[in-house]
């Protein structure tokens, strides 16, 4: 089976001179279709940048990333929006919902953005209501919704496209205990139904929810842990 | 969706801009209907003229002063008008004099106004017909009758000296000079001239002969023009007319001969001057709706700084946010524009009814039509237009990844 994600020594350094700052130092990772991956590590450990070089929101300044097996380090902005649109989608720690939509618009926008018929639109979104556990609450507001409920119109919108790939900062950094549980649930259960997921976070129990752990210091994998396997870099 | 939700979310702001936009273009359709009204208005007047010439002096002479001939330069004008009526194709030539003389208002205070002399049966045959119907029957000799005693007058002059049909009225050069009373015989409302407003003016029409007397120019049988007619035959032989005007042109040196087309013609560039100067105002304030818009929109994308950066993550393209933003600047000048049209239209007819009330003449001095709304409103979409791109291309240059960091 081919990879979903190769990253071959992938370099990140922002600045220059004195004020360079390597970001991330010769990562390579594999990543396989419906795999459910967690990178957790300290701050500044450059977690944050990886997930963002896979998702094509930033770019590597050294190696090469393959997405589906085509090299995408170099693509122009243009097809890099067009693969995040279509292939990859993304959940974010502080949400991200428009606040002039409803629940249903948020999770419309991938969709209008691809140009999916209105009716399907609103039959998709009708579809992944139930799935991400929203009852009856997709025309409300975002503001008019708690954590967990935005937590969840973001990850309808993430899923609206039927991404290849979810990447997930953080997602339950916003939530309290049990709804950041109830969360990690429905990843497992996406997981499950075949969705591959990267998701960065710094709560080690959350990321014990996936298959494997990734590992990060100092813009390195430190280590990389399979549910009870633990491999050093 | 976006859009229409973009415009929703701060209603005051919106709908001062719509308001700011809605005004420009009010003031850009009332300004120009006011020029094509005018101009409109002037050219059905002359149109209507039933004179197809006029000739007239190539030189102002006489007195530069407010009394005597205002522009008297044709001497022996009534032999001038038989010279002209003998070239083939000229029905009539009637001589006109125009002075200013002076009369009393009712509390006895000397007044100006202006004076006609004029040859009834001409002047009556050079009018159109409902002007014609002004003045027909009130003099009792149509062929000039230079001992009448008989003078018409216009409302404003009959308001401001009290005169009915039958009020003897004095008239002299200036306050000083003696003065010569005639009988008033026929009271007109104040025709619209094509060359100028002359409501608010006091006009008095005299047989050509008592004019001149009373000015004292009779002597030289002054005039200031000559109307001229050509008989129907020549009227619709465009070369003809050609060479009836050539002959005129060639009966007496120092003269010149204004046609209805050089009238037209005076006419259209008199309108073009005012709709040169209604446009400047109309489009600078355009200029600066469009400089709010810009200003407003480069505004609310700083404020939508993040939504625009998510919307980038999540794999909106530039141009689709370009559209976004631009598509709302659009909008509110749509919106702008709509009503702006209906406060244009109203503001059209307000300013038609200032002029007809203060000039107490009942012409049509604006001329709102589907072709000038059409217009103004493509303008002002084009205007708006240009207003969007500079914070549509904004919209563009947001970064997502520099969003995404400061949100953390």
């Amino acid at each position: 089976m081919g990879a979903l994600v190769e990253l071959e020594r992938v370099s990140r350094t922002y600045g220059s001179g004195a004020s360079e700052v390597h970001a991330l130092r010769d990562v390579s990772l594999r990543m396989d279709p419906g795999e459910f991956v967690s990178i957790v590590g300290p701050s500044g450990s450059g977690k944050s940048t990886l997930l963002h070089v896979v998702g094509l929101i930033d770019t590597s300044t050294a190696g090469t990333l393959r997405f589906e097996g085509r090299d995408v380090t170099r693509l122009p902005e243009r097809e890099r929006a067009g693969m995040r649109l279509r292939r990859l989608g993304f959940i974010f720690q502080q949400f991200f919902l428009l606040p002039i939509l409803s629940a249903r618009e948020n999770v419309e926008l991938p969709m209008r953005e691809a140009g999916v018929a209105k009716a399907e639109r609103r039959a998709r979104a009708e579809a992944l209501r139930p799935r991400v556990g929203l009852a009856h609450r997709l025309d409300a507001t975002p503001s008019t919704l708690s954590g967990g409920e935005q937590q969840r119109v973001a990850i309808a919108r993430a899923l609206a496209n039927r991404p290849a790939l979810l990447i997930a900062d953080e997602p339950t950094g916003e939530l309290d205990s049990a709804t950041g549980a109830h969360v990690m649930d429905l990843f497992e259960e996406l997981n499950r139904a075949g969705t591959a997921i990267l998701m960065v976070t710094h709560d080690i129990s959350v990321a014990n929810r996936a298959a494997r752990r990734v590992h990060m210091r100092d813009g390195s994998i430190e280590r990389v842990v399979v549910k009870g396997i633990r491999r050093e870099a | 969706m976006l859009v229409t939700r973009s415009l929703r979310r701060r209603p005051v702001r919106s709908g001062m801009l719509t308001l700011a936009v809605a005004v420009a273009v009010a003031l850009l359709v009332a300004l120009q209907s006011l020029a094509a009204g005018f101009l409109a208005a002037q050219t059905a007047e002359v149109r209507e003229r039933t004179f197809d010439a006029i000739v007239q002096p190539l030189a102002t002479r006489g007195d530069p002063t407010l009394t005597g001939p205002s522009a008297a330069g044709i001497d022996g004008a009534h032999a001038f008008a038989r010279e002209l009526e003998a070239i083939p194709g000229v029905a009539s030539a009637s001589p006109t004099l125009e002075a200013f003389l002076v009369t009393r208002d009712t509390a006895g205070d000397a007044i100006q106004l202006l004076a006609q002399g004029v040859v009834p049966a001409g002047h009556l045959a050079g009018l159109s017909g409902a002007q014609r119907a002004k003045f027909d029957g009130y003099f009792t000799s149509a062929a000039e009758d230079p001992t009448s005693g008989e003078v018409v007058i216009n409302d404003v002059l009959a308001q401001t000296t009290g005169a009915t049909r039958g009020t003897m009225l004095a008239f002299a050069p200036s306050p000083t000079d003696p003065a010569r009373e005639l009988r008033v015989v026929g009271i007109f409302d104040t025709p619209y001239t094509g060359t100028g407003v002359l409501g608010g003016v006091s006009i008095a029409l005299f047989h050509l002969g008592e004019l001149q007397a009373l000015v004292d120019v009779d002597v030289r049988d002054a005039a200031t023009r000559i109307a001229v007619r050509l008989d129907d035959t020549t009227r619709e032989d465009a070369a003809a007319t050609a060479r009836v005007v050539e002959a005129l042109r060639e009966a007496r040196a120092g003269h010149q001969v204004l046609t209805k087309d050089d009238e037209l013609e005076a006419a259209r560039e008199r309108a073009a001057i005012s709709a040169g100067f209604y446009s400047a105002i109309a489009y600078v304030s355009l200029v600066v709706s469009a400089l709010f818009v810009a200003s407003v929109m480069v505004m609310e994308v700083q404020e939508r700084r993040r939504d625009l950066g998510v919307l980038r993550a999540i794999g909106w393209s530039g141009a689709s946010l370009f559209r976004v933003v631009a598509l709302q600047a659009l909008a509110f000048v749509a919106l702008g524009t709509l009503l702006g049209l209906a406060l244009g239209y109203f503001a059209s007819e307000a300013l038609g009814g200032y002029f007809r009330e203060g000039y107490g003449l009942d012409v049509a001095f604006t001329a709102f039509t589907p072709q000038l709304a059409l217009a103004s409103a493509a303008q002002a979409l084009l205007v708006g237009l240009a207003a969007a791109l500079y914070p549509a291309w904004r919209a563009t240059r947001v970064d997502a990844l520099d969003v995404i960091r400061r949100a953390v």
